[in-house]
């Protein structure tokens, strides 16, 4: 699981949109939670689109952004 | 028999308001190991931002209405030292809803513009109370920096500020409560003792619960006689009173 703590959520649910397997959902309170964890490709997207940056990834478990030539 | 106040020079006070109300918080956030993960700008400002919230109760404290004060530094040195760092926090706390969605500028994934938008309308009682202080705050900010531009007397106005002030502080602890991503259990206890310290000093200015005898002139201090010989400093000569 990539997340290391979510804090400082404001529940606009756009990390939920933006997961692709899945993993995020709004809970009861208001706030995103992780629901599956073990679905997670450490892919950031959730990251890179909370407007809060609420979201903190782990950095032992990232994996480096591949970019390709030309 | 006339009051001798304690030896206390400006520097000294500053340095004990500062550790007192920023320090203690910020120094208790670093032992717990809070500030963790995330990258460094986000780190910094974080820790920016919590120090200016912290000094929010002080501004209550170091007012030259404080009764207290007065008897260790002249009003008007406690004017400037309320003006500049006021001046501080309106700026510090109105710019860091911007501040935070700065780094997504250079990276991908959601615009500043979307995430600023998706942030001021969610429905979360954090953003409410934080758009609130928000304007409070500018507010608070504006009416001070044009204060002689205000068809208000002074009196009026100094009441305003006040109401202003105490209302930031109510709205802006909800938001940090409900929003702060370093609250824990005992910097909720400590937030609440300070803003309650702050309401106490503001209710017993606005109702003189507890009336101190106003302290007379400062006797300057001996590093100081010289210094205010040379200025043809006259003792007799009245100072202008808690007015800034
Ligand atoms: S890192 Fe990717 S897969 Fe994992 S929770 Fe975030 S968006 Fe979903
Ligand atoms: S995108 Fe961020 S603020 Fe919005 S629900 Fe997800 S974690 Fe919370």
């Amino acid at each position: 699981m990539a997340i290391k703590k979510i804090s400082g959520c404001i529940g606009c649910g756009e990390c939920v949109l933006s997961c692709p397997t899945d993993v995020l959902r709004i809970g009861d309170n208001g706030k995103a939670e992780i629901c599956w964890p073990e679905e997670c490709q450490l892919c950031h997207l959730c990251r890179m689109y909370c407007p809060v940056d609420a979201i903190t990834i782990d950095p032992e478990k990232s994996i480096p952004v591949i970019i390709s030539w030309g | 028999m006339p009051q001798t106040p304690p030896e206390l020079t400006t520097r000294d006070f500053f340095l004990r308001a500062a550790a007192v109300f920023a320090g203690f918080p910020v120094l208790f956030m670093l032992i717990k190991g809070v500030f963790s993960g995330r990258n460094a700008y986000l780190e910094i400002f974080s820790l920016i931002t919590i120090t200016a919230w912290c000094l929010v109760p002080g501004q209550f404290y170091w007012f030259p209405g404080n009764r207290f004060l007065p008897l260790h530094l002249r009003s008007w040195t406690l004017a400037r030292y309320h003006m500049v760092i006021g001046t501080l926090l309106v700026l510090l706390l109105c710019s860091h809803p911007f501040l935070l969605l700065l780094p997504k500028l250079f990276e991908y994934g959601i615009s500043p513009q979307e995430a600023f938008f998706t942030m001021i309308s969610t429905p979360h009682a954090g953003v409410i109370s934080g758009i609130i202080s928000w304007l409070l705050l500018a507010t608070l900010g504006g009416t001070a920096w044009f204060r002689k531009l205000l068809p208000l007397r002074y009196h009026v106005w100094r009441q305003l500020h006040g109401i202003l002030a105490f209302l930031v502080l109510i709205c802006g602890l909800h938001h940090v409560l409900f929003l702060g991503r370093h609250i824990t259990p005992l910097i909720t206890v400590i937030f609440i003792l300070f803003a309650l310290a702050a309401a106490g000093m503001m209710v017993r200015r606005w109702f003189d619960i507890i009336p101190h005898a106003k302290p007379g002139r400062l006797p300057p201090s001996e590093g100081n006689t010289d210094r205010l010989k040379k200025q043809g400093h006259q003792p007799e000569k009245k100072e202008a009173e808690n007015e800034f």
